[in-house]
């Protein structure tokens, strides 16, 4: 070991471990301030009062906006819509205008800080309208306890994927203004209503997309407008209580 | 000075060391090209779809970067190789050139020669296959009309091709990878080089023992590199870049291979005294 530790090379190695490891504590440090700092800076938390009947807008600004998906959770206590965003990544703005709440997706120039690239929005009962812009994969999920409650979905674009899952409505409403497929998106828009789904009547608006139907309580009503190239997929029960029509 | 460098030593040197190692090297580089040559028929032979992924820029740019980081080694670890053997060593250090010469001839050879005749030879044999994948290519049935799907097929030229669609600071960020990537190769190409000059007897098993240990300890240490200011991000209006950071993110990974490759220097010298 003497040895060893009389050779210049081997103080020089040594002197390479010490600046590796001092080194990467020393970086690996200022990153921590650096996150904490982002996170002082960052608004995750957002709460708007959207008051009595009202409807909600979600548009994605850039395509840069890097985020995994949005989730939309229908609580029966909240009277407010509240914004959670822990993406450092992503800066969400609320602005009410005439009883709509316009949610607007824009993105932050910043290093990955976390892996934490999720959205959730909650919102109130009094929701009644939700339309959705240039955004991707959107989960619904959620109770109206209201034995007439109704929910209309408007999607203005090729781009938005919206999936159900625990959801109970009376009534579900879905409108796609999705014409010519997007670029991007060869399936264009489309709905999925999962497992724990329970619907009384649903009328589907859709002239591109799909539209996949694998929750085992069956609508009472289905009534489905779409075009000839939607993709329907469901259990028989489903296709079978469905009614077709197409005034594309 | 003339006891450190000598211009026209040196040359008998490079001229010696080219005489006994332009074998060596002809295989290497004739096996390298086989490898390559295999792997492009085989992704040839595998694309079902006529996409050629393999042949986009993303791919070059890995399939380059992986390739070269693991060929780079393979020849650090082989150029003292000699050592191994005490009557090739005692040839090879008694060679009339200094130390510093021997150190430098190493130096060029290993970190700046090899990676760019890496660079041509993978240019050579990467440029035909590009125009082929390229005129070759079909748009997927799946995928029409996609447009995040517009094939890439321009080839890749460490810092000469930048990535497409980006501009100002992501293009830094792009450069700043390759950057990165070109001193961890030295670094890494030091620590190996010095390895087969420490160590008499099974040199390479010993140093990529200690290398595994060294990584394990600091795994258990919690000590995973940070890339500082070289890591993947175009800019940070959130939390701007500070001159610490800066100062610190360059000195460590600049500072490795300097000091590494100094620490090859003394091992080197430490052996011909021994």
């Amino acid at each position: 070991m003497r040895a060893y530790l009389s050779k210049k090379g081997v103080w020089f190695f040594l002197a390479a471990v010490v600046l590796y490891v001092a080194g990467n504590f020393a970086l690996n440090s200022i990153y921590k301030d650096m996150l904490a700092q982002a996170h002082n800076l960052h608004q995750a938390q957002q709460r708007f009062d959207p008051g009595g009947r009202s409807s909600v807008t979600i548009h994605r600004l850039d395509s840069e906006v890097d985020y995994s998906d949005i989730k939309l959770i229908f609580d029966t206590n909240a009277s407010q819509v509240t914004i959670n965003n822990e993406n450092l990544r992503l800066n969400v703005t609320g602005k009410m205008d005439d009883g709509n709440l316009n949610i607007t997706l824009t993105s932050v120039k910043a290093r990955e800080y976390s892996r934490s690239r999720g959205l959730i929005i909650r919102l109130p009962s009094s929701v009644k309208n939700l339309k959705f812009s240039n955004v991707h994969s959107v989960e619904i999920s959620g109770r109206l306890p209201l034995a007439d409650a109704d929910l209309s979905l408007e999607i203005s674009d090729c781009e938005p994927y919206l999936s159900m899952e625990n959801f109970t409505i009376s009534h579900l409403k879905l409108t796609s203004a999705c014409q010519i497929l997007s670029k991007e998106r060869r399936q264009g828009a489309g709905l999925t209503l999962g497992a724990g789904v329970e619907i009384k009547r649903l009328d589907v608006t859709m002239q591109q997309g799909s539209l996949n139907f694998s929750a085992t309580t069956i609508p009472q009503q289905i009534q489905l407008n779409i075009g000839d190239d939607v993709i329907v997929t469901g259990q028989r029960a489903f296709l079978k209580s469905a009614q077709f029509t197409n005034h594309f | 000075m003339k006891n450190y460098f000598d211009g026209a030593r040196f040359g008998r040197l490079w001229r010696a060391h080219w005489a006994e190692s332009w074998r060596e090297y002809a295989w290497f580089v004739g096996i390298m090209a086989m490898i390559n040559l295999i792997f492009i028929l085989i992704s040839f032979g595998a694309e079902k779809d006529k996409t050629f992924s393999m042949f986009q820029f993303g791919m070059q740019v890995s399939w380059y970067t992986g390739g070269l980081f693991a060929t780079a080694i393979i020849f650090a670890g082989r150029y003292f190789r000699q050592m191994v053997n005490p009557g090739a060593s005692l040839i090879a250090l008694m060679r009339p050139a200094s130390i510093f010469e021997k150190w430098l001839l190493a130096f060029v050879i290993i970190s700046i020669l090899f990676p760019l005749a890496y660079t041509l030879g993978y240019f050579l044999m990467n440029y035909p296959a590009v125009q082929l994948a390229k005129i070759s290519y079909v748009p997927s049935a799946l995928c029409e009309a996609c447009s995040r799907a517009t094939p890439d097929f321009r080839v890749y030229i460490p810092f000469v091709t930048p990535e497409a669609g980006k501009t100002g600071a992501a293009l830094h960020s792009f450069l700043k990878a390759q950057l990165f990537f070109v001193l961890l190769l030295s670094a890494s190409q030091a620590v190996v080089a010095s390895g087969t000059v420490f160590f008499k007897r099974s040199p390479v098993l010993k140093t990529a023992l200690a290398l595994f240990l060294f990584f394990i300890f600091m795994a258990l240490l919690g000590c995973s590199p940070q890339l500082g200011i070289f890591a993947s991000f175009d800019d940070d209006v959130l939390v701007p870049v500070g001159a610490t950071e800066y100062g610190l993110s360059i000195g460590l990974w600049l500072g490795l291979p300097v000091l590494l490759w100094t620490s090859l220097f003394f091992h080197l010298k430490e052996r011909e005294v021994s």
